[in-house]
């Protein structure tokens, strides 16, 4: 691929095409067809709160009764003694909603772009791509009206705030390396997006979002396998920030950009190695 | 610059899968069972061993059967299946013809189908509010421009299909099979507006079962069966091959 020149496209199935010339391709189709993502992303938003009466209302309802009944839940009946309880669960259930949705809705993405995979070009990686952008534009929309009820329950308005976008960013990334393997593995095995769901409840549970990391301090089990546990790590990116209102330490950008590294490489480079065959498979 | 599409080799597989939903669950089974029929699935070259070249000034036209291949060649020179084997370099701006329809989002409303379909072929909406105008005058949707493309009638939906992927100025022209739906009014209408794109383009492939169009559009037409081309020369002694030697053989 020696012509980068926009018009010109060579496909050889022979030749493996490195990294540099698949980056080269992909940023090229994010490039050409940037307007198709912006549109998917907008009519996806929209047909989420059409037709109801409450619309963008339930977005915010669906965290902030969520927020409600785990609050009511732990302060009452398992007399929780962390303060400001539901600011807590505010700041780690916005990310987990991210982390969850474009999981579970992302790992069909592709098997659900059938119909535009097989008869019209679009490049493969923007239907994980769009759902884990919904999925953000939606944080985006929830974390800035939450915060002004989170701010009457106590929350403060710190400098802090503003590393919010790049835990944001490393969240969103992690997850669109992780959402990019299971929608290219998914065509192949249909009742993975089953497992997937499975998974990340338990795996709800198993990151620190309605407890705080001190009740299983003395849990070795349970301990360990949260640190090895990567939505720890970034959910406790919001916790800091939001809850503690404190700008997380260096060591703690590093564990999350790590991650982040780890999962965008596995997940491209399984997705590139895959993404000539299935649309054979779908 | 010369437009040009050139294709070495290329050879498409197809895969028919026994198990047409695959899972997970099966795999674990067929794993202790020791199963030797495990992913059974039967190959067969839709397109096989294909060179062709296809220069400025050529229109190509591609006759054969059902199942000859005609459309996954086409498919594949617009970048939809990737060839098994081969080689494929196409220079210049693809505007495709074929599956009209197919980049709509049902819930969507006519208007805005138009930026989606625009924007899948690589139009940012500034361009397409241009052609906006145009492309409403020629579907003559009027007002249910403003309805959801699900409540369309099929007429409807290919004239708003057809006036958006023909609004296009096309370098290289993919063209399967497209026949306007729609009033006898609407019929005419779109073959004039066919044969003005096809003198507009560099390159026009069209694959079509008509081989009076073939004809009257071509200046060069290809033969294929099993996904071989069996011929490649003048229209009307390719139309003459392929009725004595694929049609009258069957």
């Amino acid at each position: 691929m020696k012509n980068i020149n926009s018009h010109v496209y060579i496909f050889d199935a022979t030749e493996h095409s490195g990294v540099k010339n698949t980056l080269v391709r992909n940023l090229r189709d994010l490039i050409t067809y940037r307007y198709a993502i912006y549109n998917f992303i907008g009519s996806n938003l929209r047909a989420r709160y059409r037709r109801s009466i409450l619309g963008f209302l339930w977005t915010l309802l669906n965290p902030l009764i969520s927020m409600a009944i785990l609050a009511i839940v732990f302060s009452t009946i398992f007399q929780s003694s962390i303060k400001n309880y539901s600011v807590y669960i505010f700041s780690g259930l916005l990310p987990w909603n991210l982390i969850f949705n474009s999981m579970t809705i992302g790992s069909m993405s592709i098997v659900m772009g059938e119909g535009y995979l097989k008869k019209v070009y679009i490049p493969k990686f923007f239907f994980p791509l769009i759902s884990v952008g919904v999925e953000v534009v939606n944080f985006l929309l929830s974390m800035i009206s939450l915060f002004f009820l989170a701010i009457l329950m106590g929350a403060q308005v710190s400098w802090a705030l503003l590393t919010l976008p790049f835990a944001l960013l490393l969240t969103a990334l992690f997850i669109f390396g992780l959402v990019l393997l299971a929608s290219i593995i998914t065509p192949y095995f249909r009742d993975l997006s089953h497992i997937i769901q499975l998974a990340f409840t338990a795996l709800f549970y198993l990151t620190p979002i309605i407890y705080p990391i001190e009740k299983i301090a003395d849990n070795y089990w349970l301990l360990t396998i949260t640190k090895l546990n990567p939505f720890y790590y970034l959910v406790d990116l919001f916790h800091v920030i939001i809850y503690q209102a404190k700008i997380p330490d260096s060591s703690a950008w590093l564990i999350c950009l790590g991650w982040t590294v780890l999962s965008l490489t596995i997940g491209s480079i399984i997705f590139n190695s895959k993404e000539k065959d299935v649309v054979y498979r779908l | 610059m010369t437009t040009l599409i050139q294709t070495i080799d290329v050879s498409v597989k197809f895969r028919i899968y026994h198990n047409a939903v695959p899972s997970l669950k099966e795999k674990t089974i067929q794993l202790f069972r020791r199963d030797k029929n495990r992913d059974k699935f039967t190959e067969f070259l839709a397109v096989n061993n294909v060179s062709l070249e296809i220069k400025s000034g050529d229109r190509l036209g591609i006759i054969g059967l059902n199942g000859a291949g005609k459309s996954t060649l086409l498919k594949t020179i617009a970048g939809i299946y990737s060839p098994h084997q081969g080689r494929i370099i196409v220079d210049g701006r693809i505007t495709p013809l074929m599956e009209l329809g197919a980049g709509f989002d049902p819930e969507q409303t006519g208007r805005d189908n138009i930026y989606l379909n625009g924007a899948l072929l690589g139009f940012p909406p500034a361009e397409m509010k241009e052609k906006e105008k145009a492309i409403l005058e020629f579907s003559e949707l009027g007002e249910f421009i403003e309805l959801p493309v699900k409540y369309y009638s099929t007429g409807m939906y290919g004239r708003l299909a057809f006036s958006i992927a023909t609004m296009m100025e096309p370098e290289i022209l993919l063209i399967d099979e497209v026949f306007a739906t729609g009033d006898a009014h609407f019929v005419e209408k779109s073959a004039q507006r066919i044969l003005q794109l096809v003198e507009q383009s560099q390159i026009v492939v069209i694959v079509s079962h008509h081989l009076e169009q073939i004809k009257k559009l071509c200046n060069r037409a290809i033969v294929m069966d099993k996904g071989v081309i069996l011929k490649d020369g003048d229209p009307q002694e390719m139309a003459n091959y392929y009725l004595d030697n694929v049609v009258h053989a069957h």
